[in-house]
Parts: C-alpha cells; structure tokens; sequence
C-alpha cells in the first residue's frame, strides 16, 4: 500500500513538473548527484517500469473515453428529419423500411438524404417482390425505378429493377447476369496480371463502360476484385501512375462499398492534397462506421479551402453538418476552384435558408458549376427555387442541364411534399415527345411514296443485319437517310451497328449525322442514346490513349452538351468524370 | 577474382571515357565468394566512419576479404592538388603507413562529439524537458523547443521508429497520459545511452535499431529465405512525419512470427500486392530490432487470397489464453520501451456484445477493445460479432493497466472456408 501510495506520488510529480523539491523526490529515487538528467531518468524509469508492471487483461471496456468524434446534426424535426433506415433503434423512430405507403416511399426516393433513398429503393423492390401492391403502384413503381438517373442509388434500383414484373425485370435480370459474367473475366484477369502473366492493370483496361458499370455495382464483386482494387489506390500494384489511380479513385466515387473503406482512409491519412478530396468523396457515400471519424479527422486538420469545403460537403452526406456555415461564407468567393468546391458542398448541405445564395449562382456559364447549383437547388426544398429552374431550361438552351433541372424540381416537390407543404403547379416542362412530335410533324410532310420507299428501305437494312449482310444493310439505311434528310431513325440503326461491330470511330460519325438530322428524336431514344454515350466514352478513351487529351475533352463535352435523361445513370458520372480527369490533363 | 574484377574495370573505364573524376563512392555492395560460399557485403562511409552489412554473418571471413579488397584498391595517403594544366594530379608524400595497434577503446559511454553523441544528448533534453515541464503540460514552450531540436539531430529523411516516437510522445502529452509518456521517455532515456556506447551489447544494437533502423549497423540484418508469409492486416499510423506510416504485418506460417513492413512519404518503397495475400519469400531482410520485426522483401511472388489452410496455419499460432499475451506484452515493451508495438493473432472462445464486443479466452478472462484508437473499427466488429469470427490480428494497447487490442482484422467464417475481412 505504502509503496502503491510512493508510485502515485511519482506519477503526480511526473505529471505536475519535477522543478521543485528536488530533495525529497531525489532521495525517493535514490538519485545522489545534482544532475536534472539522471532525475528526469530515474522518474520516468520508476513510473514507466510500475506502469507495465501493472499491465494485464480482464477489463472488458476501455478506459478512456471514446475519441470518436461526435455527429454534428442539424435539429431537422420533420418527417424526414426522423426518418431512419430501420426503426429497430427505437419505437420512436420512423423506419423506412417499415413504411408500406408506395407514394411516401417515392418521395422519399427523389428527396431523402442518401441513406435514406438506399433504403428506399430497396423497400420498394421488396414491396414490389412480396406482390401485395395495387396494379397502379405498381405501375408508378416501375415508372420511378426505371427513370431515376440517381447514380447515388444505382446499385439499391439496379437490384430493385430485378423484382419488377414482366419484361423490365427480365431485362434488370439479364443486366445483373451479365455483369457476373463481366467480373468472372475480371477475377480472371486480376489473377493473371498478380501471377505477371498480364503486364496490364486490368481494370483500367477495362472498357470504360464496363468500367463505369463495375464501379457502380461494385458491392456485387468479390473480395479479390476489392482487394486488387485497394491495392491500386494504396500505390502497391507496381504498376500505376499516380494519374492512374487518381482514375480509379474518381470513378470509385458512388461505389459505397465498405471493404473499401480501409483504402480510402489510408488514403484521407495520407494527407496526399491530390487523393484527399475524392478519397472524401467516396468514403462519405459508404454506410460505415469507420468513415465519419475519418472525414471528422481530416477536416478538422485540413487548412485548404477547396479541399475543406468538399470535406464539409463529405461530412454532409453522412449528416454532419459541422461545415454548413463556413461553406456559405465561401459560396462569395472569387476563386472558382474554391466556389466549384463550396457549390458541390452545398448538394448536401443545403437548406431552406440556401435557396437565395444558390440562385444568384444560376447566371454563371460554367456548366460544371451550373450542375452543382442545380442539384444544391433541389436539396433545399424550396418553391422559391422552382422558377428560377424553369427560367433556365427555357433560356439556357442547354439541353445537357435538361436531366440536372428535372431531377432537381422533382426533388424540391417531394421534400415540400414529405413536410406536408403544398408544392406549386406544375411550370411548363420541356417534354421530349413533345418537341420529337414537332420534327415528325415536319416529316410527315414528305410524299406518301417517299416514305413508303424510305420505310421498306430501313426494314429491308434490319432484314440484312439479321442474316449478317452488314454491307447490304448498310446500303439500306443509307437509302432511307437520304430520301428523308430529317428522319433520324436508318442513321441511328447505322450507328448501333458500327458500335456494334466495335467500330467507334464509324459509329460517331452515324450518331453525327442521325443528330443533324433530328436531335430531339435521338435525345428521345433510350437504345440510341446508351449506344450514343458508350461510343463517345470509347472513343474518347481511344484518342486519349493516343495523347490527343484536347480532342478526348472536345468528344465528352460534345456528348454532355446533349440532353442526357435517357442516359444510365453510370454512364453519365463516367462521362463527366472524364471531363473533369480531362480538364485537369489540358490544363497541366 | 578480385584482380579480375579490378582489371575487368580498368577495362571498361578506358572503353566508356573516364569522365572527369570528381564523383565521391559512398556505398558499395559486394558479393565475396569464398569457399564455393557466396555472401553479399555491403559497405558504406558514414561521417568518415565505415559500416558494413552482411548475408551471413556480420564479422565473418566474407566481410574481412570484403575489407581486404577495398583497403588495397585504395590508394595510400596522398596529396591531390591541381597542376598548372588544370589537371587533377596525384602524388604521393607520405610513406606507407605503418601496422600500429590500435588506440585503447574509450570507456563504454563516453559521449563522443558525433552525430549519435549530439542525438543522445537531444533525447537526454527532451526527457529532462519533459519532467521539468510536467507530462501533463501539454503546450510547453520548452518542451516543442527540445522536440524540434530532436527533430534537427535526427537523420533526414527521419527514421520511422523515431518519426512514430515523436507523434507517439505528442500524442501522450495532450491526452495527459503520464504513463505512456514515462514509457516513451524510457525508450528514450535508454536510446540516448545505447547510442553512446562504442561497443554496444547486442540488446543494445537492437533497441538503436529499433529507432533508426539497421542501415550502418553491424550484424543488425539477418537474412530470411524460402518462407511463406501472409499479409494479414495493414494499417496507417501517425507519425512526426506528414502522411504517417503505413504498417503491413506479415505472418510467418513456420512460426506465427509476426514482422513488420513499413513505407512513408520520405521510404515509399515497399513490396507490392494487396492486403491480405500469401507471399512467397525468396530473400528478405529482417532487422534486429524491436517486436514486430521490420523486414524488407527483397525476391517474393505474391498471390492472391491466403486459403483456408493459410489461413488456419496462422490461427495455430493464435493466442488462446490472454494472459500468456499480457505476458509477451510486458516482455516486448519492456525491451523496447518506446518502440515496440507488438502485434498479436488471438483465437477467443467465445464473444460477448454488452454495448460493445468483449472477447474471451478459455479461461475466461477478457480482453477489451481499444475504443479510443478506433472507435470507427470496434464499431464494426461490434457488428461482425454475430458472425462469431474465428480469430482477430490487431496491435496492442494499454491504458490504466488494461491490455487492449486495436482490431485490424478479423477472420470470419465463410461456408466451409475462411474469409479475412480487414477493419483498418
């Protein structure tokens, strides 16, 4: 006891400073000579020694308070604000995965905050599966899922899609085997390239929209797949460059996989300026434990203002919303690198309060920038926000902002829905099928002898590409096109065949010339446009590949001018991933 | 041979041109032959003093003829001046020098002006500092001024035993830990005597070697062939340096022995593959130092995916009663105060969930969690429990006497398999 009470003393000395009393304590430690050193020795010797000593198990907490940073939340009290995954935390807690009402479900699909909207997908696929919804809900159930062009919950709908009935489910089953047949060749070739019978890293040698479409469902592939993958972004595959695995980083960005999650906090620990803020970007999109304390670390130690404003954004996602007001101090800032970081912050940080400083910012000309306002625009569930969308749509002209503005409208509607506010009529809309209508109108203008010619030549090129005349066909559809400059439709079965037979080159041209002759119809038309975005992402690579980097950028911009609604939600991250990859190679 | 291979570049220098001659050699590696016996030797000139590594053994028969070879290709003393012509002339003033014995050795810790004196005297001012301020004083003026002296003696790039010291000592001030500060000052303390010593023990040679490294010292290396080993976890730690250091350990399936491989910013070289995988070792260097060893891969395959057997071979090793690991805990730390991290596998019986995961050997006893350096990662074995994992890597800690673990990666089961699934 005597000597238990003789150590704490030490440690109190050691803790408080040994300058005074020197006597005393050196007489404790046996310490004879004036030298502080041999003191200072002794002491820490003493206190160190009987603290190991000490050292054993049987404790069954640790005794020091957690480190873990706390979340800083908004007080949001609305539906929405209470909303949890599931409600097995509390009974006062709403679940969504025990709500059964399919229009709540899809409100919250359009509005809720990431975790939520994951978790709505995936309700309504299991509402959907167990069969006991009206034929309506249905309906409207399939009619949501197959047009949301939210890349954020990709995964969740590409595995919803699956349990919809009839021929769209079919389809979503197809893709899904597909795919599995994409990574065993993937599996197989990670498993050469380690066993140096592949010199080339072989997801980046993927074709991009395999790529893009791994990237996205990447929860599906098996570890070995994630392992090859962290290893890449860790720098330890021997092979990459620290472009290329910028690459793989940027398009890892939607993937939420939680065996990733090691790798990008290495990364965010790193404190490497280039990897920090798309490590951030990816980490916050995976339901994970581990990913909060890491952001929290790494904004709290960041000083940058770009990097901390996309780790504020980072740490919205995962609902802290620590950054919010340092974020809308830098929304006034002259730097554009710096107000592109704060506007990408804003998507999930935004609020009601949000609506007047984000719509100043629809003036700017960077459609890059715009995207961002746009999204921050409809994460604040403001009406006020409405008219000045419909106002850009209108005037801008810019059919590529077309899928931005709508998702953006149709997500202020559902939040003020889902806090039981009214939302406004409905504004005018640009309608696809209306503005294809106004083209087939025109063509319907040419002679009944005409069009009759033109159509038996564009059957009689379909009849020949089934029997494998490619020549023949494409005489055919050549034909078509010219009797009927305007009539889009032989051009883009001329392009799917190119694109089919692996020609991109080709393929760009036919597109060309099929969205001379009518854009709205080909912008309308979900084969041609996937063909389209795939060609152009294809291509694009090639080119670069080549060292021609400005020509590359000229092709993605070319593709992200058009309007991109029937467009997968993969393809178009990869493509404006890309541009940005591109914008950064043209401007170093 | 060695006139061969001297002769051989007499040869190649006339061939290639002599350029103009001002380079300075500082390191060289050879391999001696002697006996049908190969071994390489590598020496280096470090502030005027020669060092030397060796394959086998660090004084043996291989390093002599190594020495032999480099004392006779070099010239004797002599003069160098430039002549008129601007042409580097060498003459020769002095006769040989004659075979003198050599002077005394100095008595064992006698400080010595060199480099390591001046480091030892750092670390002897940071402890004093330390006690003076108070360990817990976390903003002392006097203490950041003795660490950044510390950090000007300190070898650049800074070794990563000490960069990981000093963030560790930092990292103590602030959470006023006294015991984990007197630990780390212990370290210290006992470094700035080892690093004093002219002839060091070998403990002695493996705490500085623990600190700084096993370049330049004699007999810190030992060589490891035809092993296989499994990455079972990696992680990042902070240290003094920006970005940290990345830590791989490495199982030894012959003998559970755990080692360590680490990169930095300022080392970024480290063997490649992916977290977990099965290394095939042709050669590799193991440091003499703190546990777990730092092991450099030299010639290795990599495959993929440890299997089940792998995998099993690495449980066998596993802690299965935590007092034998509070034991080995004790005995590690208490050889390398300051350095050793000591990473262990541990097979609990069974698992417990009471707010968060408890794990328990066969007698019953517990070992906690280390919350306070991943809460992030407990988290997630909190959830992974219900799987009931096989066994757990991670390094460990204490803190008020209790051993902890910081899980780094846990096995779970997979059908009929295992699966490893890493937390950090």
């Amino acid at each position: 006891m005597t000597a238990k009470l003789g150590v704490k003393r030490l440690e109190r000395r050691l803790r408080e400073g040994a300058g005074t009393d020197d006597g005393e304590l050196r007489q404790t430690l046996g310490v004879s000579s004036d030298d502080d050193g041999e003191l200072a020795r002794a002491l820490v010797t003493a206190v160190g020694e009987e603290a190991l000593g000490h050292v054993s198990c049987g404790a069954e907490k640790d005794p020091r308070a957690p480190e873990a940073p706390p979340v800083v939340s908004s007080a949001d009290a609305s539906f929405l604000g209470r909303l949890t995954v599931s409600s097995e935390h509390g009974a006062e807690q709403l679940g969504v995965a025990e709500l059964d009402d399919v229009q709540t479900l899809l409100a919250v699909l359009r509005a809720g905050g990431l975790v939520q909207r994951r978790a709505a997908a995936l309700r309504l696929g299991a509402l959907v599966e167990e069969g006991e919804l009206s034929n309506e809900d249905v309906r409207g159930v399939t009619t949501t899922l197959l047009n949301v062009r939210d890349v954020e919950i990709a995964f969740e709908v590409a595995h919803a899609r699956e349990a919809l009935p009839g021929a769209r489910g079919r389809a979503a089953r197809q893709e899904s085997e597909e795919f599995a047949e994409v990574l065993d060749k993937l599996r197989v070739a990670i498993e050469d390239f380690w066993s140096g019978q592949l010199a080339i890293e072989p997801v980046g040698a993927m074709p991009p929209d395999h790529r893009a479409q791994l990237m996205v469902r990447l929860r599906d592939a098996p570890d070995v797949v994630l392992d090859h993958l962290a290893s890449v972004l860790d720098g330890s595959d021997g092979v990459s460059g620290k472009s290329n695995r910028l690459a793989m980083l940027s398009s890892l960005r939607y993937s939420g996989d939680p065996r990733l999650t090691p790798a990008l906090v290495g990364l965010l620990s790193s404190r490497n300026a280039d990897f920090v803020p798309e490590a951030a970007r990816a980490l916050a999109r995976i339901e994970d434990p581990r990913a909060h304390p890491a952001l929290a670390a790494a904004y709290e130690r960041s000083v940058v203002d770009s990097e901390r404003a996309i780790l504020a954004g980072a740490l919205g996602i995962a609902a802290d919303v620590r950054g919010r007001d340092y974020v809308r101090k830098l929304l006034g800032s002259d730097d554009e690198r710096v107000l592109g970081a704060a506007v990408e912050a804003m998507e999930s940080l935004a609020n009601a309060e949000d609506a007047e400083r984000l719509v100043p910012l629809l003036e700017k000309s960077d459609p890059v920038l715009l995207t961002h306002v746009i999204r921050a625009l409809g994460k604040t569930g403001d009406a006020r926000g409405l008219l000045p969308l419909a106002e850009l749509r209108r005037e801008s002209g810019l059919s590529a902002l077309f899928a931005d503005a709508e998702d953006a409208e149709a997500a202020i509607r559902a939040l003020m829905e889902l806090r039981g506010e009214e939302p406004p009529e409905h504004t005018e809309s640009v309608d696809l099928a209306t503005a294809s209508r106004s083209g087939m109108a025109e063509r319907a203008r040419d002679p009944a002898v005409v069009r009759f010619s033109s159509w038996f030549d564009f059957v009689m090129g379909h009849l020949w590409l089934a029997l494998g005349a490619g020549r023949r066909a494409i005489s055919r559809f050549e034909r078509a096109a010219a009797r009927r400059p305007g009539w889009a439709a032989p051009l883009a079965a001329l392009a799917l065949h190119h694109a089919r037979k692996e020609r991109p080159p080709q393929a760009l041209a036919a597109f060309r010339r099929a969205l001379e002759a009518d854009r709205p119809w080909v912008e309308g038309n979900h084969f041609a446009m996937r063909a389209l975005a795939r060609v152009f992402l294809r291509r694009a690579e090639e080119v670069e590949r080549s060292g021609r980097v400005d020509i590359a950028r000229g092709l993605i911009e070319e593709m992200l001018a058009l309007d991109l609604r029937r467009v997968p939600s993969e393809l178009r991250f990869e493509l404006s991933r890309r541009q940005e990859h591109l914008r950064q190679r043209s401007a170093a | 041979m060695s006139e061969a291979i001297r002769e051989a570049a007499r040869r190649a220098l006339e061939r290639v041109g002599g350029g103009r001659g001002a380079g300075e050699v500082t390191r060289l590696t050879v391999d001696v032959q002697l006996d049908g016996v190969t071994e390489m030797v590598t020496l280096a000139l470090r502030d005027g003093e020669l060092s030397w590594t060796s394959s086998g053994a660090a004084d043996g028969p291989h390093v002599r003829e190594a020495l032999r070879w480099l004392a006779q290709s070099a010239p004797p003393a002599e003069d160098v001046r430039a002549s008129q012509t601007g042409m580097r002339v060498t003459e020769t003033d002095l006769a040989p020098r004659p075979s003198t014995p050599p002077p005394a050795p100095p008595a064992e810790e006698a400080p010595t002006p060199s480099a390591r004196g001046r480091l030892a005297d750092a670390l002897d001012d940071v402890v004093t500092t330390v006690v003076r301020a108070g360990a817990g004083e976390r903003n002392a003026p006097s203490v950041a001024e003795s660490l950044e002296r510390l950090r000007k003696e300190a070898p650049l790039p800074t070794p990563t035993g000490l960069a990981r010291w000093l963030k560790r000592l930092e990292s103590g001030l602030a959470a006023k830990d006294v015991a984990q500060v007197a630990l780390l000052l212990m370290g210290a303390s006992q470094l700035a005597k080892d690093l004093r010593k002219e002839r060091p023990s070998r403990s002695a040679r493996r705490r500085v070697v623990g600190w700084m490294g096993a370049s330049g010292e004699l007999g810190a290396v030992e060589r490891l062939s035809d092993r296989v080993l499994v990455e079972v976890a990696r992680e990042w730690l902070p240290s003094s340096e920006r970005g940290g250091i990345e830590r791989r350990y490495l199982v030894d399936l012959r003998n559970g022995e755990v080692f360590r491989e680490e990169r930095s910013r300022s080392s970024p070289v480290a063997s490649v593959g992916p977290c977990p995988r099965v290394i095939q070792v042709g050669l590799a260097e193991v440091e003499d130092g703190a546990s777990p060893r730092r092991i450099r891969l030299m010639q290795y395959a990599v495959s993929l995916g440890p299997s089940h057997d792998d995998l099993t071979r690495v449980s066998s090793n596993a802690y299965r009663r935590f007092g034998a690991l509070a034991d080995r805990y004790r005995e590690q730390i208490g050889g390398h105060p300051g350095q050793s991290e000591p990473f262990a596998i541990v097979a609990p019986k069974r698992w417990a969930t009471n707010g968060e995961p408890v794990a328990f050997d066969d007698d019953g006893t517990a070992l906690a969690f280390a919350r306070a350096d991943d809460a992030g990662g407990v988290a997630v074995l909190h959830q992974l429990t219900a799987a009931q994992p096989r066994w757990l890597g991670g390094r460990l800690v204490h803190a008020e006497g209790a051993l902890m673990i910081v899980p780094c990666v846990v096995a779970l089961p997979d059908g009929s398999g295992t699966r490893l699934y890493r937390l950090r």
